[in-house]
């Protein structure tokens, strides 16, 4: 194996190693597990009493002893009161807790034991409220004494990580070369996407303190600018002909980001099919699918004019 | 402005522009460029492909 090509690997399975090493170090330092969610709901106070839609929220078995942090923020004059559930939404309570108006309570299960979870939140009119309609906004945390393992995601990242190394270390083994003027345009497609980051991050930062409640967190904002920033770069790149190698081949780069679009767009769309919850990850999947979809739509029509180029200039 | 010199000196030779690139080391792209006059190429690519196509720096790159 020559000396690049085993440096590249050794970096590679450090990086990959340490990576996996400080998840666990600070999984096993801080074994809570925490969800949050956060959501508006009318409530129209009428003569009889309250009309309200709110569903039961489901949460997947979390541990045996659950504590949720419950915010309201709501009028005075609703009472709003927030019970737990094991094992489904019609079953008895095991805990409740009233909120009056904009409060919070901290609720906790003790002996959940592993089983799905519900809550419930139903407003009552204390009697000081007009007939009308008014807004409830809930901010729910979670927060449990046991961390849940699940096998397939993890299997799946190990997968990945495997064929990310894969990919690195035959990459570097082909050599493929750039020549002066592609490095330059790297380089500055580089300092482009860059300055693309820091703009994603800065307006973040401005949005997030002038708009209370902003929806988008620091999480998704950080991944998001990572993969945004990278996508302009290997755009900017292949528009100066300057991505692939000179012996390197489009195809199979072109076919990867095509399957990576459309698998990311199709793991978020699921949520939108019912077949799972709108969350960070969601949202965060449909700017990689996005990202990846104007990539690989970039680089097949830029294959097509290199190639009509080629068979112009031949002729 | 445009190097219609080292377009003949390639056709001349009846090379292609990814054939002068392989032989020069760089990619088809990068003589495209150089043949449209959008390229800054360094002296050391013009001197391979001086070599390549049998002429002198003065033939292919001294702008008149």
């Amino acid at each position: 194996m020559k000396k690049k090509t085993l440096a590249s690997t050794v970096l590679s399975i450090i990086i990959v190693s340490v990576v996996i090493l400080a998840a666990g170090i600070r999984c096993a330092l801080q074994p809570e597990s925490k969800d949050f969610m956060q959501f508006k709901s009318p409530v129209i106070v009428t003569d009889s009493g309250v009309e309200y839609e709110l569903e039961p929220i489901h949460f997947e078995p979390i541990g045996k002893k659950v504590t949720f942090d419950v915010e309201i923020e709501g009028p005075d004059g609703i009472d709003t009161e927030a019970a737990i559930y094991i094992g489904s939404p019609d079953s008895s309570s095991v805990v409740k807790e009233k909120i009056s108006g904009s409060g919070s309570a901290k609720i906790q299960v003790t002996d959940a034991d592993g089983k799905d979870l519900y809550m419930k939140f139903i407003p009552e009119n204390s009697g000081s409220l007009a007939p009308s309609s008014y807004n409830l906004q809930f901010k729910l945390k979670g927060t449990s004494d046991e961390l849940k393992l699940h096998s397939g995601p993890l299997m799946i990242a190990a997968l990945l990580l495997l064929f990310g190394i894969y990919v690195i270390v035959t990459t570097n083994r082909s050599e493929s070369k750039y020549d002066e003027r592609q490095l330059a345009a790297r380089g500055k497609a580089a300092m482009n996407a860059l300055i693309i980051v820091m703009m994603c991050c800065f307006t973040y930062g401005c949005l997030s303190i002038s708009i209370e409640n902003f929806p988008i967190s620091m999480y998704e904002v950080g991944i998001g600018s990572v993969i945004v920033g990278s996508t302009a770069f290997a755009i900017m790149c292949d528009v100066n002909d300057a991505f692939f190698g000179l012996s390197e081949r489009r195809a199979k780069f072109i076919a990867l980001s095509w399957v990576m679009g459309i698998l990311a767009l199709f793991g978020a769309g699921m949520t939108f099919l019912g077949l799972g919850r709108f969350n960070e990850i969601t949202g965060t999947g449909i700017v990689v699918g996005i990202c990846f979809l104007i990539l690989a739509i970039e680089l097949t029509v830029k294959s097509s004019i290199e190639k009509k180029e080629a068979t112009d200039e031949e002729s | 402005m445009k190097n219609l010199r080292l377009k003949a000196a390639r056709a001349a030779l009846d090379m292609s522009q990814q054939d002068l690139a392989d032989k020069v080391g760089v990619s088809r792209q990068t003589i495209n460029a150089m043949e449209k006059g959008d390229d800054n190429p360094p002296l050391k690519l013009c001197l391979s492909i001086c070599r390549v196509l049998g002429k002198t720096l003065d033939e292919l790159f001294w702008e008149e």
